[in-house]
Order: C-alpha cells, then sequence, then structure tokens
C-alpha cells in the first residue's frame, strides 16, 4: 500500500497559487476598467437620470466596486 | 387595471437591456480553421449555452447574435446580447480570398475588438501576416491570442497543476515573441499584445480578457462585463492533482474578499435608512 499523500506537492500548490494571483490581477485590472465605462454610459440616460434624482450620485459613490455587485443590487 | 410602476432597479434593468438590444457589443474573429475561434469565445462569453439567432448573409462572413443570459448576476434575468462576426473562409481558397477580405473590410469598422487567434504550434505565419497587412487600416482595437499552447512541444502539459511544464513554458515565451514581431508589426495600435492562452483547459484565459477589455473602445467596456461568464476557478477546476480539501481550502483562502459593497452605499442606492 502507498503512503504517498493525496494531492499536490507545496511547492505545486506555489506554482498554482502564482498562476492564480495573477489571474486574479488581470480580473480586478478589468474591473477597474469597466466601472468608469458603466458611471459614463449611466451619466448618458438623461430620462433615468431626470427621473430618479440622485441616483447618479448614488452609484458612482459605491466606488470602483464591482459591475456585477451592482446588478445583484436590482435582483 | 393599471400596470405596476417599474421599480428603480427594474427601469435600470431595463435600460441597459435596451443598450444591449440596440448596440450589442461585437467581437470579429479572425483566424484560419482549426485555431479554436469557437472555442474562445465560448469558454469567455458561454456563448454556447445561448440561443442564438443567425444573420445569414450570402457572403461566407456571418454576424451571429447571442441572447445571453447573464449568469453573471444571481436571482436577476438579464437579457444581454452578443453580436459575433465569424470571420470564416480566409485561407480555404485562394481564388475567392480577394472577395473575403473586401467583406471583412466592410464589416470591421463595426466591431469593437478584432480578435485574432493563431495556433501556438503553427510555424506558417505568412497567411497571417498577408491578411494582417491588408487589413490593418480597418481593423478595431486588434488582440492577438496565440491559443492551444498546451499542445506546444514537448506536448507534457502539467494535468495535476493544469500548467505548462518548464519546457513549454519556456518554448511559450519565444513563441510568443517571436509571434508579436512577426505579427504585431502589422497592427494599426502599434504595440499590439500577443496573449498566450489555451480555450480547453482556461489557462490565463483572464489576461485574454483584460486584453480585450483594454482594447474596447471605452464606452462600451462595462458590456463585455457583463457577459463575462468564466472565472479564475474554471481553470482550477481543471488541475486534475488537487485533493478535495486542498481544492476547498485553495478556493477559500484565494477568493477575494474585495468584492463587497459598503452597507451603506448599499442602503443608499435601495433608498432604504
Amino acid at each position: 500500500m502507498s503512503n504517498k499523500p493525496e494531492g499536490l506537492t507545496p511547492e505545486q500548490l506555489d506554482q498554482l497559487k502564482a498562476h492564480w494571483d495573477q489571474q486574479e490581477d488581470a480580473r480586478e485590472e478589468a474591473r477597474r476598467l469597466t466601472w468608469p465605462s458603466f458611471l459614463a454610459w449611466l451619466r448618458q440616460q438623461t430620462d433615468l437620470l431626470t427621473k430618479n434624482p440622485g441616483l447618479f450620485e448614488q452609484i458612482s459613490q459605491i466606488g470602483p466596486a464591482l459591475l456585477t455587485q451592482l446588478l445583484r443590487l436590482i435582483a | 387595471m393599471n400596470a405596476p410602476t417599474p421599480t428603480l432597479p427594474e427601469t435600470l434593468a431595463r435600460a441597459i437591456e435596451h443598450q444591449f438590444e440596440e448596440a450589442p457589443p461585437t467581437i470579429c474573429v479572425i483566424g484560419l480553421s482549426g485555431v479554436g475561434k469557437s472555442s474562445t469565445i465560448n469558454a469567455m462569453f458561454g456563448a454556447n449555452r445561448a440561443v442564438s439567432a443567425t444573420i445569414r448573409g450570402t457572403s461566407r462572413f456571418d454576424a451571429e447574435t447571442y441572447d445571453i443570459e447573464s449568469t453573471r448576476v444571481a436571482g436577476l434575468q438579464l437579457r444581454c446580447r452578443l453580436r459575433i462576426y465569424d470571420a470564416v473562409g480566409l485561407g480555404e481558397d485562394i481564388d475567392l480570398d480577394a472577395k473575403y477580405l473586401r467583406r471583412y473590410k466592410s464589416h470591421l469598422p463595426k466591431c469593437d475588438i478584432a480578435l485574432w487567434i493563431v495556433a501556438a504550434r503553427n510555424r506558417a505565419l505568412a497567411l497571417d501576416q498577408q491578411y494582417l497587412q491588408q487589413l490593418n487600416r480597418v481593423l478595431p482595437n486588434l488582440v492577438i491570442g496565440l491559443n492551444q499552447i498546451d499542445l506546444v512541444e514537448p506536448l507534457n502539459w502539467v494535468e495535476s497543476t493544469n500548467l505548462p511544464s518548464r519546457e513549454q513554458h519556456e518554448a511559450i515565451k519565444v513563441i510568443a515573441q517571436d509571434r508579436k514581431m512577426k505579427l504585431g508589426r502589422y497592427a494599426r495600435q502599434g504595440d499590439v499584445a500577443v496573449i498566450p492562452y489555451s480555450a480547453l483547459r482556461y489557462y490565463n484565459l483572464q489576461s485574454l480578457y483584460l486584453e480585450c477589455v483594454r482594447s474596447a473602445p471605452a464606452s462600451r467596456r462595462w458590456m463585455f462585463d457583463l457577459i463575462k461568464s468564466f472565472s479564475t476557478a474554471d481553470w482550477l477546476q481543471r488541475a486534475k492533482g488537487l485533493s478535495p480539501s486542498q481544492r476547498q481550502s485553495f478556493v477559500e483562502k484565494q477568493e477575494p474578499a474585495a468584492d463587497a459593497i459598503e452597507p451603506a452605499a448599499l442602503a443608499r442606492l435601495l433608498g432604504r435608512p
């Protein structure tokens, strides 16, 4: 019977973590780019903003949080 | 009886959907046969799971509009769209290439992103170079994707970690540099990124997606975010060597916690005290 532990070695886990971190940095960077883009679009929705005064300020105060998180609010 | 007045969230959701209907985000996917154009789009946007309506003209240059229910928004039915111009045909028949190129030139300016895909193992770049040279004036915001890097010599992708082997890693760096020199120089925007990835294994897909977002017109980047349908966990899931406990602890440790919105901001948005 083998005593070999299951799973990856610490060195392999380090490799995995390094790539995960790099990918998560890329994901965050993409999100930082999409937030101002969404705000710029929202600013153009004059009907929506006229009928709902303060909406733009409320949303923009959330800061560079995630667009997807924002949309969860409207679920 | 009057219909109930839509709430603010509903109104916002409808405005977003209207934007997707009017002008869906549009990608032109270009590449010779077999480089993985469809698998790349499917991995990034889940278009294979969508109901599609095909606008098929008399040409081989087809636009497909996918209705995508955003999978990123839990509990919300938000109908989004993605338009793909799949530039098939190039390189199949030299007699037809001139016709295809004319059609490319007319359609490419309508696209937000031109995603040019080459297979990492393919060293014959003359056709790609020739087409890039002819199209570079009309190419919007080019991204070059180097797909199928798991098939780079010596073909010893590490299945247990879903990562390239050390030898492949070195070879991929050399290939990416080479393709940047040989293909990137034809790009209108000058310094074009060449992103190595594997659509099949979800490897480095976040990097490819980031480059697509960077290349999209600033005013339309947010639309791509809504239809993105993968996460880093999709790559990790394919690392076959992780034991269940390692997988669990890895995701728990690594899961970003910074996505939460401040409760006060949430309350303000919902109009609650």
